[in-house]
């Protein structure tokens, strides 16, 4: 199964001339092949996902806004397999709002002059602190290896060297760039493996 | 079917892009043929010491001009390119040493340079940290450093905006030449027509050149540098040895940067890029010596580079006589990253006009080929001092032909 949608499948699906793209339920879509959806007016279709989300939207509390609650109802009223990229995102705001609320947590304002990628704060590279989003800017910006990455934005610089985070970021790479996994070089491995202290290594 | 290019770029370290950048300002569409990645060489192994201590006196104009820009790139580039303008010390560790020292820096003074000579009660003034074997050291107070890796990635960005084409992962395998002239480059995977080839392939420079039939007296040396674990800010000046043996920094980020060479690394060479097991531990012996308030401080990666050292450890720039539409900017012997906003500039200018704002006549190719008492009275534009009624490097003429 596979676990990304590339710009390649969606020039496959518009080379047949079809107008909706199947994807498998936990499968993600490159950002460069969802603009390119966006742009042709495709249709995502999420198999599987469609089922239980409706039912979760429909249980919500009374205590919901009114807008929420006929999006809610809208929703159980039109029992359809597509769901599309907009519904959907809908709903897993909603989700992730409710939770939020459950665990007594206050709503930060969405911010609303960036695309929609919610997951930009993440932190990828925790020993140096590096976002998600400042390695797709990277990678935007023409940086298309796993070293160049590092020296632009310092991911894998840190004291694990990379250890944690280098195939992370070569996910966000190959998901980027829309690149076959076994393309992407890992970065230069270099000594020591452990950080070894300075008193320690001048002795040889 | 071959491609066209109005100047094809060999190499994209930071010369590359910083010429790169500068040529697209001017509204011309170069290509860079890079063979590995953007900076992937010696300017994403290097120290970045941004600094005019201790250079030829030859270099010096061209230091200077450069620091001056170095103070203004992050306007230029529209980003932080974590550049520290607060001090460079050359550390001496004996009386031999300061003295060789005390005479150079009378010289650099003489060309204008602010720098002076401290004893060691002045040096610990500056940063208290310093160990027990330092005598003495010069300071010059405009020097600093640099984060390379973003200076090379801000040039290359602002190129790429601008319209210049970058070819990474693509050897240049052959220069062709028509009746002497420049007409086109042959990578592996494509073919480019041009008029103009600037060689800005550091360390490979030599091989570029034997391309088109010429020479360089240069060679790869070998260097190593370490980096530690990040700690609060320490001391913001970089640091040198009298003799060049040991050199180093705290980066903005915190880590310290520290390379050396044990005085072998001229008579290595093996291929690719190895780390030899003497020389770390040689750097962190040094590193304790000269700073022992960082010996429990822990190393978290090393790696190497090669310096394309030439013959008198100047670069070669501008044009040549004997291939018109080939120009040379490359040997910069290890201290080329503080020059490279200036030298991205003088190429350009060199390329569209025939003229620089600066003189690099020392850097001439000429000095090779002519010996030492030839006095290359050309700027750069070798050709033009031969026929100067109609330089056959002028862009504007070679698009007539």
């Amino acid at each position: 199964m596979p676990v990304f949608v590339f710009v390649k499948d969606v020039e496959a699906i518009l080379r047949e001339g079809k107008q909706e793209i199947l994807v498998p339920e936990g499968a993600k879509i490159s950002p460069a092949a969802l603009d390119l959806i966006q742009e042709r007016g495709i249709r995502v279709v999420r198999r599987g996902a469609s089922e239980p989300l409706p039912g979760q939207a429909a249980s919500e509390p009374a205590a919901e806004t009114s807008d929420e609650q006929t999006e809610a109802t809208g929703r159980t009223g039109d029992r359809d397999d597509a769901v599309s990229e907009d519904e959907l995102e809908a709903i897993v705001d909603r989700v992730i709002k409710r939770l939020r609320r459950i665990r007594g947590e206050t709503i930060p304002p969405a911010p609303e002059d960036r695309p929609p990628a919610d997951d930009d704060d993440m932190i990828i590279c925790r020993c140096e602190e590096i976002t998600k989003g400042e390695i797709k800017e990277a990678i935007r910006n023409g940086m298309t290896t796993l070293n160049g990455i590092k020296r632009v934005t310092r991911a894998g610089m840190g004291l694990c060297q990379g250890q944690t985070c280098q195939r992370l970021v070569s996910r966000i790479l190959i998901s980027e760039l829309g690149l076959p996994p076994a393309e992407v070089e890992p970065s230069t491995a270099r000594a020591p493996v452990r950080p070894v202290r300075l008193s320690v290594f001048a002795t040889g | 079917m071959p491609e066209s290019a109005d100047v094809v770029i060999v190499g994209g370290g930071v010369m590359g892009c910083a010429i790169a950048y500068n040529l697209a300002k001017e509204g011309l569409k170069p290509v860079v043929v890079e063979k590995s990645d953007i900076g992937g060489e010696a300017s994403g192994s290097n120290g970045g010491g941004v600094r005019q201590s201790a250079r030829n006196l030859k270099e010096m104009p061209l230091a200077m001009e450069s620091v001056r820009m170095y103070g203004e790139l992050h306007e230029e580039l529209g980003m932080d390119v974590e550049y520290v303008r607060k001090g460079n010390l050359r550390l001496c560790t004996n009386e031999d040493e300061f003295e060789t020292l005390r005479r150079s820096v009378e010289n650099q003074k003489a060309v204008g340079l602010d720098l002076e000579m401290l004893d060691r009660k002045q040096v610990l003034e500056i940063n208290p940290y310093i160990g027990d074997m330092v005598v003495g050291a010069s300071y010059c107070p405009t020097d600093g450093h640099v984060n390379p890796f973003l200076v090379t990635y801000g040039f290359f960005k602002r190129a790429r905006e601008r319209g210049a084409r970058f070819c990474t992962g693509e050897q240049v395998r052959e220069i062709r030449l028509q009746k002497g002239r420049v007409t086109g480059v042959v990578t592996d995977k494509r073919t480019l027509e041009t008029d103009t080839v600037i060689n800005a392939a550091g360390v490979a420079g030599r091989e570029i050149c034997n391309m088109v039939g010429l020479d360089l007296p240069m060679r790869p040396v070998f260097s190593e540098a370490l980096i530690t674990e990040p700690y609060p800010p320490l001391f913001p000046q970089m640091f040198g040895h009298a003799r060049g043996l040991f050199y180093g920094r705290q980066t903005v980020h915190g880590p310290f940067f520290w390379g050396g060479f044990v005085g072998t690394e001229q008579y290595i060479h093996r291929e690719g890029k190895p780390l030899f097991h003497y020389i770390g531990p040689a750097i962190s012996k040094a590193v304790i010596d000269y700073f022992p308030v960082l010996k429990e401080l822990h190393v978290i990666r090393m790696w190497s580079g090669l310096i394309a050292a030439m013959s008198d450890g100047l670069p070669v720039l501008g044009f040549t006589e004997e291939v018109p539409g080939f120009v040379l900017c490359t040997g910069f012997s290890g201290h080329g990253f503080g020059l490279a906003p200036l030298i991205g500039r003088l190429i350009s200018e060199l390329v569209m006009d025939c003229e620089v704002s600066m003189p690099i006549n020392d850097f001439c190719f000429s000095r090779f080929t002519k010996g030492k008492e030839h006095e290359c009275t050309c700027s750069g534009n070798a050709t033009c001092t031969i026929n100067t009624a109609v330089c056959p490097n002028k862009r504007a003429f070679l698009k007539n032909i």
